[in-house]
């Protein structure tokens, strides 16, 4: 085989592919005027073509969805036995890019559900704001020597508490809240997704469900028990605004700010 | 690409335990989907490396096993052509597996299989030329 005739293989695979330019599609249409040879060959590829068009993609079917997310449920739960919740949303701080995708990937819609584990009491609220700063009672966070403390905010309800703490870390801030609310409770967390940006949600114990939206992370209270939480937001921008917490039981309505002062100072 | 259905589900699952286990190992510079094409590629090539030693292929897909009357049926004509397909070696056989059934660009296909756009055009071109000669051989004739 000459270069001519590579020349004219190669146009004729692009013709067929549609990557064809059109002053290449001109002079292939000009050598399969002039020779058989090419007119031949054009046909046989042509016929590869269509032979492969004749096979139709096969849908997997649901069983195959369902198998991969067991699957990677027990992985979850192995890794969960193996390393701390703690460790392993810092792993993820550490390993941004791959939790988008998890998301993604394993449900395969642009909301992440997880579950949660709250602990319950009666719990009755104040209606209307109330944030008061934190006096004390949640124990410091080991292991997190990359973020500094930023501030806290104690959410007191009649029957049980909510208590947060935000950190600013290398390029977002990791808020923890320890979380004490009857079942029923929903307790979301919002902010501006032009801001920032969730790269995990991890609980301590599983139980309740977490919703992680645009603009959003809430806790449906599910079953009885003190839990807690972390979930580590990147920044996008140099400014941003505040968290806003808002908790919601069967007996009334909190809400309040969180402070992020390393997002809004641009640090 | 294997041939089997029940062997194909079991790599894709496999290749998508193996993607979700690995996610912290992605290189945010390549695209995703092409990483997962790359690891569907290694562990299809395993598997066939594996089935190689291990099976003779499944009388079911050796064309020659077919008359002129059968391939007349659609269905039987596609099973020429898939049995087609697996007569051409894994190497040429993933590049029109990922070109005319995963529609990716030559690109993805280069991201994909780590070799340049140029070997994948021109693997491609042979594998198209290779299939023409295994449909010629089998009586299988498409216009």
């Amino acid at each position: 085989m000459n270069d001519n005739d590579r020349e004219l293989e190669r146009l004729m695979n692009d013709q067929l592919d549609g990557t064809a330019t059109p002053e290449e599609s001109e002079r292939l249409s000009r050598a399969l005027e002039s020779r058989e040879d090419v007119r031949s060959e054009y046909r046989k590829l042509g016929g590869v073509f269509a032979a492969l068009s004749r096979i139709e993609m096969e849908e997997p079917p649901a069983s195959l969805k369902q198998g991969v997310l067991r699957a990677i449920r027990a992985i979850e739960a192995d890794a969960g036995a193996r390393q701390s919740w703690l460790d392993s949303i810092l792993a993820l701080v550490r390993g941004r890019a791959g939790f988008r995708y998890a998301y993604s990937f394993a449900t395969g819609a642009a909301l992440g559900v997880l579950a949660f584990a709250l602990l319950s009491g009666n719990l009755a609220t104040r209606p209307g704001a109330d944030s008061r700063a934190f006096t004390g009672t949640m124990a410091p966070l080991t292991g997190t020597h990359a973020f500094q403390h930023i501030g806290s905010r104690d959410f007191t309800l009649r029957d049980g508490r909510v208590l947060t703490e935000t950190l600013a870390g290398p390029d977002g801030f990791l808020v923890r809240i320890l979380a004490d609310a009857p079942i029923g409770s929903e307790l979301v967390l919002s902010f501006d997704p032009a801001d920032c940006s969730p790269v995990g949600v991890r609980q301590q114990t599983t139980g309740n469900e977490v919703m992680l939206g645009m603009g959003r992370v809430s806790v449906r209270m599910q079953r009885l028990g003190q839990s807690q939480y972390l979930l580590y937001l990147a920044r996008r921008g140099p400014a941003g605004s505040p968290l806003r917490i808002a908790i919601h039981s069967p007996d009334g309505y909190v809400q309040g700010e969180l402070e992020t002062g390393a997002l809004r100072s641009g640090s | 690409m294997v041939g089997n259905r029940e062997d194909a589900l079991d790599i894709t699952q496999t290749v998508f335990l193996k993607a979700y286990e690995n996610l912290s190992s992605f290189d945010r510079r390549h695209k995703f989907f092409s990483w997962v094409y790359r690891i569907m590629i290694n562990e299809t090539l395993n598997h066939l490396s594996k089935a190689r030693r291990m099976e003779p292929l499944d009388e079911s897909y050796q064309s020659g096993a077919r008359g002129p009357d059968e391939e007349c049926s659609q269905n039987r004509l596609r099973e020429s052509i898939q049995a087609a397909l697996l007569e051409l070696s894994p190497d040429y056989r993933q590049v029109i597996v990922l070109r005319h059934f995963g529609q990716l660009s030559y690109e993805e296909m280069s991201e994909a299989l780590e070799v340049p756009e140029k070997t994948v055009k021109s693997r491609l071109h042979t594998a198209r030329q290779l299939l023409g000669g295994i449909f010629s051989k089998h009586g299988i004739v498409l216009t």
